[in-house]
């Protein structure tokens, strides 16, 4: 767990706020360097990985991961070092007050977004939750010096610290969605090309925050692939949470049921999970997977399409929190899945079909 | 400098919610005692560090520089049925700056425990929610535990915690800093500085100087009361930090004091009147160090029960203008920090033309 843990680590300290992916091409495009035979970005910011199978007319695995995350953009510069911004994906208003972010302009510049604090709140605004269009990021420097550095259109993250909670669980922001590649990264690097039984491509798609699939369309599209796999987080159960909206936390990987996905491919990774003696937890979402698990079974001619979670709590905050546990269960079904020969061979024969 | 900046993050990082402020008194016994000999403490936790006067002792008035050493935080109340915990703040809190945020629970055995405080995630909230302050009662904080029995075996009722937020110095050459806590460990490290300046440029005094680091401030019923009472001082300086919203945006009668432009100095507060002749002294200085009026009647601080103790004395209250106070974000300025030091000294050097109360 060491391992997923390295690559969580690594992944939240880059930057990929959805529109601005391509800003870290170098260091993403160096995680697949010693797993991957060939290492590319799209016109659109998508990170495609391909690891070949030795055997002979291997199908392809299209694994897919958004490797974006929410944030901000600068939409102006004022007067005494104060930003405005806008957001970008669905932050939420109840946790932006007095949190701590980066604005990367020329330079990385460190900022608060603004509050009132409790001794200046009237009985009329201490019951009004402000909106982020009336919230500044406090920098610290005069409007001289800042429009040296920063521009409008600069991006912006959280950047509050990863810390530790008991049971292997980490807290921390940008966990959505960067366990899910983290898991697909540790279970690919484990697996040598004698053993997979898929030619494996791996989607660090862009853009899934901002919304339209722009990145999984684009991305799968290109890999063409016969079978594919969405990785994204699902609702972790916590207080006042519908118990079936969500899912317990340290139990395994989530595997959605849907009228989106494929049910037959779906009921045999259930079965690969019990034979491997692996944790799953099943959940219900008819329509809709709320994920680029959407999209997926619709590039090119259409292909058979799973979607798979991991369980996270308070999503869309700087404090995400996930089990190691569980992040490294879907990592150990995905290494099962790329070497699975009878998988491969069943996906062969609905390609012919 | 850097020395006086490394002592503002030990104590701000430092842990010493109301009540329990046995860490931060234990640094702050550390860093002076090399100055002074006479330090004590007594029941209520307040330490207090005397320097008597050089000379008249019998009849010597008494300075007293106050500033306390809690901070706000948050009370474990109760568990509920998938191991999270239930809290309640200790001093006051703006459930605004409350939800996700990271705190650190002492524990028994003296454990340290990290905890988070969880949050519906947006897709999952009803309109009404979306809109609305959430309750500090509809928060919990998870600590990683899978089940009511865990919890209970971790954390106990009654157990408290701060909020766990690092101490950084950013903004145009390095003149801000933000951290947990500047809210009042900013105005401990003040005190501690001036002991140190004062052992070594030596004031000749007919006065005697009592530090003071008081408990329990945030709660209201504070320690300074007791000292106040057991010293019967004639002058206090109440050394704190106060609100403001120098913020862009907020009009100029709501800013309250501005960052960058010295300790603000109060007229008046919601508890406090504060000696407008020493008020007006202070403002001597003004040509010489950054200083300032706080403009606005808020808050409150300690001067509310020392200036009544006894048979009362003259306070002021000279503060460090702050951003998002009782935040894991405090934000202050160096430059206050430094100067609120400059004007201390003064008062201390010039302390008998301040007694002739002609200004």
């Amino acid at each position: 767990m060491e391992n997923i843990k390295n690559y969580i680590e690594e992944l939240c300290s880059i930057m990929t706020v959805s529109g601005f992916e391509y800003r870290n091409k170098e260091k993403i495009l160096k995680l697949g360097e010693k797993i991957f035979d060939e290492a590319t970005t799209d016109k659109v910011g998508s990170y495609l990985f391909v690891k070949r199978s030795k055997k002979e007319n291997a199908p392809r695995i299209l694994i897919d991961a958004h490797i974006d995350e929410i944030g901000f953009v600068v939409s102006e510069i004022c007067d005494g070092g104060f930003l405005k911004f806008s957001s970008v994906g669905g932050l939420d208003a109840h946790v932006l007050q007095g949190c701590e972010v980066t604005v990367y302009g020329k330079q990385e510049i460190f900022g608060i977004i603004t509050s009132t604090p409790p001794h200046l709140l009237t009985n009329e605004t201490k019951n009004k939750l402000e909106k982020p269009e009336e919230l500044y990021i406090d920098t610290g420097y005069s409007k001289a010096s800042l429009e040296n550095i920063v521009s409008v259109g600069s991006p912006v993250s959280f950047c509050e610290k990863c810390i530790s909670l008991s049971n292997d669980i980490l807290c921390g922001h940008g966990f959505d969605n960067k366990v899910s590649c983290a898991s697909a990264l540790d279970a690919i690097s484990g697996v040598s090309a004698e053993e997979l039984a898929f030619d494996v491509y791996l989607l660090f798609s862009c853009r899934e925050e901002y919304g339209g699939f722009v990145g999984a369309q684009t991305g799968a599209d290109r890999a063409k692939a016969d079978l594919a796999l969405s990785l994204d987080v699902n609702f972790a159960r916590a207080p006042k949470i519908d118990e079936t909206l969500s899912l317990k936390m340290g139990e395994g990987y989530s595997v959605s049921l849907s009228a989106v996905t494929s049910r037959k491919f779906t009921k045999k990774i259930i079965e690969l999970s019990k034979r491997s003696n692996l944790p799953y937890q099943t959940v219900a979402e008819p329509n809709n997977v709320g994920t680029n698990g959407n999209v997926l079974g619709l590039s090119n001619f259409g292909i058979p399409c799973v979607d798979l979670g991991i369980p996270l709590g308070s999503m869309h905050t700087f404090s995400e929190t996930v089990s190691l546990y569980d992040c490294k269960s879907l990592s150990r079904l995905l290494s099962a899945i790329i070497r699975d020969a009878s998988l491969a061979s069943e996906v062969c024969n609905a390609r012919k079909n | 400098m850097q020395e006086k900046i490394e002592l503002l993050k030990t104590l701000s990082l430092a842990f010493g919610p109301s009540g329990l402020e046995d860490e931060v008194r234990s640094i702050i016994e550390k860093e002076i005692s090399p100055f002074i000999t006479d330090i004590s403490s007594d029941a209520l936790g307040n330490l207090i560090a005397f320097l008597p006067a050089d000379k008249q002792r019998e009849t010597a008035p008494t300075l007293m520089l106050c500033a306390h050493m809690d901070e706000v935080g948050l009370m474990i109340t109760g568990y509920d049925e998938n191991g999270f915990l239930r809290f309640d703040e200790i001093g006051g809190l703006s459930e605004k700056i409350v939800p996700g945020r990271r705190v650190t629970i002492f524990a028994r055995d003296s454990k340290k425990i990290s905890g988070v405080i969880s949050v519906k995630p947006t897709h999952l909230q009803q309109k009404d929610e979306r809109d609305s302050v959430t309750p500090l009662s509809e928060m919990y904080i998870d600590v990683g535990a899978k089940s009511k029995t865990e919890a209970e075996a971790t954390v106990d009722i009654g157990d408290c915690a701060v909020f766990d937020s690092d101490f950084v110095v950013f903004g145009e050459n390095g003149s801000k800093v933000k951290c947990k806590a500047l809210d009042d460990r900013l105005g401990c490290a003040v005190l501690i500085n001036l002991i140190k300046r004062l052992s070594k440029e030596r004031v000749l005094r007919n006065f005697n100087i009592a530090f003071c680091f008081t408990t329990r401030e945030e709660t209201g019923l504070s320690g300074a009361l007791t000292v106040a009472k057991r010293l019967s001082p004639e002058y206090a300086v109440i050394v704190e930090t106060t609100a403001v919203s120098d913020i862009y945006g907020t009009p100029s009668h709501m800013r309250v004091a501005e960052l960058g432009h010295g300790g603000a100095i109060s007229i008046a507060d919601r508890s406090t009147v504060y000696d407008r002749h020493f008020v007006n002294f202070c403002l001597r200085y003004k040509d010489e160090l950054p200083v300032q009026l706080k403009e606005y009647v808020s808050g409150g601080n300690d001067a509310s029960h020392i200036h009544r103790a006894s048979d009362g004395c003259h306070v002021l209250a000279l503060s460090a203008p702050t951003r998002y106070l009782h935040s894991p974000a405090c934000v202050s300025d160096t430059r206050d920090y430094y100067a609120m030091e400059e004007l201390l000294y003064r008062i201390v050097r010039d302390f008998e033309l301040l007694q002739k109360r002609e200004v």
